[in-house]
């Protein structure tokens, strides 16, 4: 994806299935992730400042006390040249309708990055200033919260969701856990991934089923009963009531997580056939190199076999004398220091075959595989062969050959499967060859080729892999436990976003609309990938007017809609609607980022550097959340008339 | 002098619709303040603005203009509610606890210690006679049981201003007798109390100043006592007299020496409160007294 129309995504909130690395923590807490955090955060204060004074919340200024008002007055004047970005987005929506518009500039709402930094920054300042005038309320009444008093309503919290049964909606699980085996039929190498997935999918939605539930109608329930008068007649902070009740359910929800966690790990690691341990009772952790391709009719995408949704790259075998042989080549740019040290490290890869002929029934394609250090000289290695040809000394075994010179070829040939992971062991001495000498060259390289001539091997960059964690060490259900758990805080996280959107939204909203907003939020956040397309123009067919007229007048989705007066109206509002949700995918919760059962089913290790990561920008995203859920509890009249 | 415990200046409430238009005028520019120790009675007829008042004074309800102090505070600061009891009208308390764990809860909330909250809940408990059924959940009370753990909620705090909304609501009359009895009580510690009632004979009974509210403005108020003085008519006690027609006659010759004229004469009654409450007592005092359909009552020999 081109930079530029990543551009308008913050790396706060920003997706992560689009093609780049997971952020890691120096991306979230440098300048530049502070900085998108601040624009977007303050995007959204400062629009709800200049929201408030229309609303004549002006008049409260005057009820502050001097110093607050004084405090207040500064922040919101400092936050005028956000205010008037603000404008100048909102406005910005209408660009369709401008001269020389172009639809292919995507920037969207509030974060254009082609602005000089400076000016980005005197923008974050005052996008700063404005969190800070919203949150002045809060932040003045900070020293006033009692964590007694969050404790107390935490523990009715639990007590009410204990005592009113809701717990019972978690034997459902249960049963799918007794009886599950029967209805998952898999392959036997597939049973372990399958049972990981079935756990996963029924914990998630039993789960946030019940988060959403129980936060969305705790509060309206407490107003409707009016039990929540006897609380705020007391000397209780409005916003002590939302972190009780948020801590209550999260202890709640992370208690039955855990006890599910561990009925689902042994469900899962009860019966697990050798195959699938083989397969995925693992925990890998995967090295990964840059794959380039040479003698293939593209370096970056090797050759294409007209696969149309296929992401990988295809080289062939070789041609004949005269054609140069195609090659696919791992670069690693560092390696784990870690790796020098074992007798043995595995390589493993998941490779594809497009057969241009039908080949033998169960056999594979044989595939050759060099591994090569950044001090490997060929023409030194030839000379020590010679020279030992000579003196009639036998020749360097594979282990001492890595070990001197940096060189080792597998002396099997290796033969790999569609579907199946293959792997070689290569010469712990390899890797302590690749990591001597400073040379800014990669340290290690990879080539391989394919052995048949009539046949294609496929490969992206994440199909080969070294593995960082000892696979001789026989700790594999151990470590795969320990990633299951993982995977299991990657739903807590999700868990955490749904309680407290539906918390916050209760605090306005009545119980069945804050579950309805906030399964529709977090649906929003699952299908941003979609809603990415969308902004781009990528979806067929256009955008959803475009396409309703397409139903209505059954035109077919790749056909230039007519020049008509109607069909320009309804494409140039369909481009007003991708500017505004250009912007709006800036507020959305990224979710499927949070989603790991991929990872845990596959048997990958999940990074605790991705897990933290996700956590940070979690929590840095509920933030704002919290803080409308307090002005919202703050500013509304918890009695009605009577 | 007494010094105000609350102070309402134009207080005034509209409720709004979602336009923004008018929907009700709850309560318009109420001026009226409260005395330090004194018992305050708001009366007046259903939707006159008494519940409103008490709603805007705890801060419920935000006043749409005019002012409210409590305690000497704004109604919007929380920290007025270290020193007020709150007893809503109805029973909102979480049914799902015990009596002891709603007083521990509601006692977490005003920061109290440990051992300060259990040693209150338990004086509580007992004042309020809930001692046998402290460990039954409050989804199990009568009406009258939970309006006695609603008071004890409210006096956890031991606090200086007690609000009590209908306090005597559904109560049976022994039971508004006691909470009568137990208001009585809370002046005499020195308390403040400001209730509001529908049942007159208890505001007359135990209030000290009133005010009554009818459609949202205030109609009258000032003290029970001379609210209720009917200056036009004299009224005379007498006992160890019979009610003859020669006492009728003397009594209108010595009345209109007096430029006056004899309204009625009779003997006084007891109220039905007294009336009911003694026959209970006696009921009390000799069980296993039954009335069954078709018989004739066995009238009461007191010893």
């Amino acid at each position: 994806m081109a930079a530029s129309t990543m551009g308008f995504l913050p790396p706060t909130f920003a997706v992560l299935s689009l093609e780049r690395d997971p952020l890691t923590i120096p991306d979230i807490l440098g300048w530049q992730g502070v900085r998108y955090y601040l624009l977007s955060v303050g995007a959204l204060t400062s629009l709800a400042l200049l929201l408030w004074f229309f609303s004549r919340g002006w008049r409260q200024v005057s009820r502050m006390t001097p110093g607050t008002r004084a405090a207040f007055l500064l922040l919101t004047l400092l936050s005028l040249p956000m205010i008037g970005l603000d404008l100048f987005s909102l406005a910005r929506i209408s660009r369709p309708l401008w001269p020389n518009y172009n639809p292919d500039d995507i920037t969207g709402f509030m974060i254009a990055f082609t602005r000089p930094a400076w000016l980005d920054n005197l923008l974050a300042a005052s996008a700063f200033a404005s969190i800070l005038a919203v949150a002045l309320p809060f932040l003045i009444n900070l020293p006033r919260l009692s964590g007694q008093r969050i404790f107390a309503i935490a523990k009715l919290s639990f007590k009410e969701a204990i005592r009113k049964r809701v717990l019972y909606a978690f034997t459902g699980l249960l049963l799918i856990l007794l009886f599950g085996s029967w209805f998952i039929p898999a392959k036997s190498s597939d049973q372990l991934r399958t049972y990981v997935t079935v756990v996963f999918w029924a914990m998630t939605v039993i789960l946030l089923m019940v988060s959403a539930l129980l936060a969305s109608f705790g509060i309206p329930g407490d107003i409707k009963s009016q039990s929540l008068f006897l609380i705020v007649t007391k000397p209780v902070e409005r916003v002590e009531i939302l972190l009780g009740r948020l801590l209550g359910y999260m202890s709640l929800l992370s208690l039955v997580l855990l006890v599910l966690s561990g009925a689902g790990l042994l469900y899962i690691l009860r019966g697990v056939s050798p195959e699938a341990a083989e397969e995925s009772l693992k925990a890998r952790a995967p090295v990964y190199g840059r794959l380039r391709y040479e003698n293939t009719s593209s370096s970056t995408q090797g050759d294409n076999v007209g696969r149309e949704w296929e992401y990988r790259g295809y080289i062939s075998g070789s041609q004949g004398a005269s054609t140069p042989q195609p090659k696919a080549i791992w670069e690693f740019a560092s390696l784990p220091a870690a790796l020098a040290n074992r007798a043995r490290v595995t390589a493993e890869f998941t490779f594809d075959i497009y057969r241009t002929t039908k080949g033998y029934e169960n056999q594979g394609v044989g595939i050759g595989m060099v591994f090569t250090t950044r001090n490997h000289d060929p023409e030194k290695m030839r000379v020590e062969r010679e020279s030992r040809e000579r003196q009639g000394k036998p020749p360097l075994s594979t282990e001492e050959l890595a070990g001197l010179f940096g060189y080792f070829q597998p002396s099997s040939s290796i033969t790999f499967y569609d579907f199946s992971t293959g792997s070689t062991d290569l010469p712990g001495a390899l890797f302590a060859n690749a990591l001597e000498g400073d040379s800014k060259a990669p340290p290690l390289i990879v080539t391989v080729t394919c052995k048949e001539s009539t046949q294609y091997v496929g490969m992206a960059r994440y199909d080969f892999y070294l593995r960082e964690d000892d696979t001789g060490s026989g700790a594999d259900a151990v470590r795969f436990s320990w990633n299951f758990l993982k995977g299991s805080m990657g739903l807590w996280l999700r868990i955490l976003l749904v309680t407290t959107i539906s918390l916050v939204l209760s605090t306005y909203l009545s119980g069945v609309v804050s579950l309805l907003v906030a399964l529709f939020v977090f649906m929003l956040g699952q299908f941003q990938e979609f809603l990415v397309s969308l902004v781009l123009g990528r979806v067929s067919g256009g955008g959803p007017l475009e396409n309703f007229s397409r139903l209505i007048t059954n035109e077919v989705a790749g056909k230039q809609l007519e020049n008509t007066a109607l069909n320009n109206v309804l494409m140039n509002t369909d481009r007003m609607l991708r500017e505004a949700l250009a912007g709006m995918l800036n507020f959305l919760p990224e979710v499927k980022s949070l989603s790991y059962t991929e990872y845990v089913s596959n048997g990958f290790s999940i990074g605790g550097e991705d897990l933290v990561s996700n956590t940070i920008r979690t929590c840095a995203y509920l933030l704002p959340w919290l803080l409308l859920g307090y002005h919202l509890l703050r500013e509304r009249e918890v009695a009605g008339p009577t | 002098m007494a010094e105000p415990v609350v102070v309402t200046q134009k207080l005034t409430k509209i409720f709004l619709d979602f336009w923004g238009r008018k929907k009700k005028v709850a309560l318009r520019a109420l001026d009226f303040d409260v005395q330090k120790g004194e018992i305050f009675g708001l009366l007046g007829p259903n939707g006159s603005g008494k519940t409103t008042t008490i709603k805007l004074l705890l801060g419920l309800l935000f006043p749409t203009e005019g002012r409210a102090t409590v305690l000497g505070k704004s109604t919007s600061d929380v920290r007025k509610n270290e020193k007020i009891g709150y007893l809503p009208e109805e029973s909102y308390l979480y049914r799902f606890l015990n009596a002891e764990e709603t007083l521990d809860f509601y006692g977490r909330l005003f920061d109290m210690p440990a051992s300060v909250r259990e040693k209150r809940s338990q004086e509580l408990i007992d004042r309020v006679g809930l001692s046998r059924d402290k460990k039954r959940q409050l989804r199990e009370y009568s009406k009258g049981m939970r309006q006695r753990i609603g008071l004890a909620q409210a006096l956890i705090n031991d606090p200086e201003l007690v609000i009590l909304d209908e306090p005597t609501s559904g109560l049976d009359p022994l039971g508004a007798r006691w909470m009568k009895d137990l208001i009585r009580d809370l002046k005499r510690e020195g308390k403040t109390v400001i209730m509001c009632s529908h049942r007159l004979e208890d505001v007359q009974d135990i209030c000290d100043r009133i005010a009554i509210l009818h459609e949202g403005d205030l109609q009258s108020y000032g003290k029970v006592s001379d609210l209720l003085r009917d200056t036009m008519r004299v009224e005379m006690r007498a006992s160890q007299l019979k009610i003859t027609p020669e006492l009728e006659r003397d009594m209108r010759e010595l009345l209109a020496r007096h430029g006056g004229s004899l309204d009625s004469l009779g003997n006084p009654t007891t109220t039905l409160e007294d009336y009911f409450l003694r026959i209970v007592e006696e009921s009390k005092a000799r069980p296993g007294r039954r009335f069954l359909p078709g018989e004739q009552p066995v009238t009461a020999k007191l010893p």
